[in-house]
């Protein structure tokens, strides 16, 4: 036994020799390059953002930084070259990132057609993530990009509610409850303080974005069960509870209650320590972004679940004969749209390096609401355009107190205001407006595969199915009898695929 | 024990005005089909205005002006915004209420700030204790109050020709237009009564909970919830879903193991469950079946 112990004992020691030299041969020239390779993507931001962007910089000439101005020579060619694949590496990336939502997709339910996710719409998406990519070199690490953030964050939150609101026809005041829900989840988790770990900024988030999807479809089974005004009561009495909850004695300890959670906002490692912190969490919330809204194209446009969905709210009784479960979709419903109020609460939360049980209001979640009718209800792109005015807010509020005495405090009476109108005299918001209005103006073609040629293909779904409320929806029902069709033809095919083997 | 029975004592007392409230807000429903989310904060605008009377006239004229005021802001608003939105569903038409909801509520602030203020109690002060169970004497006022408006309005719709026109737009508005009623000024006049309901409940709670613009914000969602629990049917059933809320309210309040900070989640609680077990509520009846 005794020489047994001894052959243990040396290869214990020759792994940790080895263990040794590749840890100095390898891990430090890593952490050398990683920085190098950091830097030259750097340099090559501003030569292309310079290029991109040569009007722009005119304009807002102060705030650009030009890291790249006091180097020269080959070396500076070397690294730009250097800098351009990582960036074209970076896209690639960010597709196959995309690809995956596309794969979450196909686990929601059976893509249409051939279509491959990559290829489709490149022209739109590829000038939107340049610029995305780009922006940051040209805004500097200040306060812009901080605001930019906050954008990307409210407009997951929005799209949320546009699914709920625009395709199942789910009227909830409790977005804001969500976002809280999800954003003491991730803060909880990222600050190590409730499970002794500290996760990382997108396992924090999609932590969190389950934990609010387990709340909404714990609430979803009653809510499902009233429509209409009896929902955006219960929402609004949702919204109402949490806070004391979160400020009960219960959770105080954990939560921190009226006095919350600070915490130092996630900043870059230290091989990258070259990278601003703003920078760091504005490219992980972009990232989030891309792929929450790539997602939530593939689920609304191509799966099963986004023509049930648009069924369900055409046709309720009729897709409830043909043996569909509208609470399952429902609350799948619910589920997905908290899902995103808690990602989005998540980076919000995270980018601001505070939390406390009142960050989010009921006045909050009602802007939710008006931002998410404001940009079109249903669309996708109307999510961003709707949270331009969350962000914007309080810029209008000041500048409302140039006018008149305390004009800060007439914020909600603004968006009351566009609530009102919104829903009075543009039921279909700004992004389902103008589409609706260009595709209106076209000469109708025969297919009903003209509504793909609007100038926003990717985003405005169905227009004409997607305005609830106050649309006369029996001029719909052709589109609803569509879908109704596709959804039982795909459950026969499901149906024959099971005795394939007998067919020919 | 005689201290939860006094309790029990004060959360009827609350939950008859939440039941009062809760009327009004069904009342609105059964003749228009809308859900007013602003019916309380028009409520609190009124009460402001009967706080700034009161410095300079009697209590009574000062209510008058409130009331006054309350009619013609509930009438105001539903001539001028909801006349728009004649024949959309109720989703919209509850959409534009909590829009109105933001834009009152924000104009009470702007012109009176966020401080509370002590709004004067019309009843005396003082307990009267029998046997160690305290009654005070502005809960029984209250009581009082609440059960007189209430036979004053079933009155109302029980004997008087535009109560039964009400009933009778609320029952089915097309037939009752072919009969000659004019179901545009009487859903006007609906929303105008509604309003002052609504104010006098909340006259009747900004003693207890002072005066501050956001006032009503529970108090709608308890209202609210009255008014479903009960069934949206009828007035009783209204006042008896009010008391519900009210007692789950101070009872809830007083168990060590919920606590005051709490007593909002209790009674979001008891209306989920009734939506989930009964959502037609108790004193419902079945419309498509009577149809």
């Amino acid at each position: 036994m005794g020489k047994v112990n001894q052959w243990m004992g040396d290869l214990i020691a020759w792994f940790e020799e080895w263990y040794d030299r590749i840890r100095i041969a390898f891990v430090r020239p890593v952490d050398v390059l990683s920085e190098w390779l950091g830097d030259c993507y750097y340099s090559a931001l501003g030569t292309l953002g310079r290029i991109a962007g040569r009007s722009i910089v005119q304009v807002i000439n102060g705030l650009v930084q030009d890291r790249t101005e006091k180097k020269g020579g080959l070396l500076l060619l070397f690294r730009k070259m250097i800098g351009i694949l990582l960036i074209v590496t970076f896209w690639l990336l960010a597709q196959m990132y995309i690809s995956a939502a596309g794969i979450l997709g196909t686990l929601f339910g059976l893509r249409r057609g051939k279509e491959y996710p990559w290829s489709e719409n490149f022209l739109i998406w590829f000038p939107l993530i340049v610029f995305a990519l780009f922006i940051p070199k040209v805004l500097g690490p200040g306060f812009a990009i901080g605001q930019l953030t906050l954008l990307l964050s409210y407009s997951i939150v929005v799209l949320g509610l546009n699914i709920s609101v625009g395709i199942a026809g789910i009227l909830s005041l409790a977005q804001g409850a969500f976002v809280l829900i999800g954003g003491y989840i991730s803060v909880l988790l990222y600050t190590g303080k409730f499970f002794g770990i500290s996760f990382g900024v997108f396992p924090a988030a999609f932590v969190g974005g389950v934990g609010a999807a387990l709340i909404g479809m714990a609430i979803g089974f009653p809510a499902v069960r009233v429509k209409g005004p009896y929902l955006l009561l219960m929402t609004l009495g949702l919204m109402l509870i949490v806070s004391p909850i979160l400020r009960s004695s219960f959770l105080r300890d954990i939560t921190g209650g009226p006095n919350g959670i600070a915490f130092d906002a996630p900043a870059a490692p230290k091989s990258l320590s070259f990278i601003p912190q703003p920078f760091w969490m504005y490219y992980h919330a972009l990232l989030i972004f891309s792929f929450m809204f790539y997602s939530a194209h593939v689920i609304i446009r191509r799966s099963k679940v986004g023509r049930a969905l648009v069924a369900l709210h055409d046709a309720e009784e009729r897709i409830s004969v043909l043996g569909i479960s509208v609470t399952k979709y429902k609350v799948m419903t619910f589920a997905l749209s908290a899902f995103y109020g808690g990602v989005g609460g998540s980076v919000m939360m995270l980018s601001a390096g505070f939390i406390f049980s009142d960050s989010i209001t009921q006045h909050d979640s009602e802007d939710f609401l008006v931002a998410s009718l404001f940009g079109g209800r249903g669309t996708i792109f109307g999510a961003v355009v709707g949270s331009v005015y969350l962000v914007e807010r309080t810029y209008i509020g000041s500048w409302l107190a140039k006018f008149i005495h305390n004009g800060e405090g007439l914020l909600w009476m603004l968006s009351g205001i566009i609530l009102i109108v919104v829903v009075i005299f543009f039921p279909r918001g700004v992004v389902g407006g103008i589409s609706h209005w260009l595709g209106s103006h076209r000469i109708a073609l025969p297919s009903r595969r003209h509504h793909r040629r609007s100038p926003f293909p990717d985003y405005s779904y169905d227009e004409e199915l997607l305005a609830i409320g106050s649309i006369n929806w029996s001029k719909t029902n052709e589109s609803a009898n569509d879908a109704i069709d596709e959804i039982s033809s795909s459950r026969q095919r499901e149906t024959d695929g099971q005795g394939a083997e007998k067919r020919p | 024990m005689e201290y939860y029975i006094s309790q029990i004592i004060q959360g009827i007392a609350n939950g008859s005005i939440y039941g009062l409230f809760g009327l009004s807000a069904m009342f609105i429903y059964r003749t228009n089909r809308v859900f007013n989310f602003a019916n309380g904060e028009m409520a609190t605008a009124a009460v402001f205005v009967i706080w700034l009377a009161l410095a300079r006239y009697h209590p009574i004229l000062s209510v008058l002006f409130g009331i006054l005021f309350a009619f013609m802001l509930g009438a105001g608003i539903e001539s001028a915004v909801l006349k728009l939105l004649r024949d959309r569903p109720e989703g919209s038409t509850a959409l534009v209420t909590i829009g109105l909801y933001g834009i009152i509520n924000n104009t009470t602030l702007w012109f009176f700030g966020a401080e509370p203020y002590l709004f004067p109690s019309p009843f005396p002060k003082g307990v009267l204790n029998f046997q160690g169970v305290i009654f005070s004497y502005q809960d029984l006022g209250v009581l009082g109050c609440t059960l007189f408006l209430s036979i004053l309005l079933y009155l109302l719709f029980r004997y008087t020709l535009i109560g039964i026109a009400f009933q009778a737009i609320a029952e089915d508005p097309i037939t009752a237009k072919l009969k000659g009623i004019r179901v545009g000024v009487l859903v006007t006049l609906a929303w105008g009564l509604s309003v002052v309901v609504a104010t006098l409940a909340a006259v009747l709670l900004s003693n207890a909970l002072f005066l501050h613009p956001n006032l009503m914000l529970t108090v709608t969602l308890f209202g609210f919830s009255a008014a479903i629990i009960g069934g949206l049917q009828t007035s009783f059933g209204a006042i008896v879903g009010g008391i519900i809320v009210g007692v789950t309210e101070s009872v809830a309040a007083i168990l060590p193991w919920i606590g005051s900070g709490l007593k909002t989640v209790a009674v979001f609680v008891t209306l989920v469950l009734f939506l989930t077990v009964k959502p037609r509520g108790i004193f419902g009846r079945d419309e498509a079946r009577k149809a």
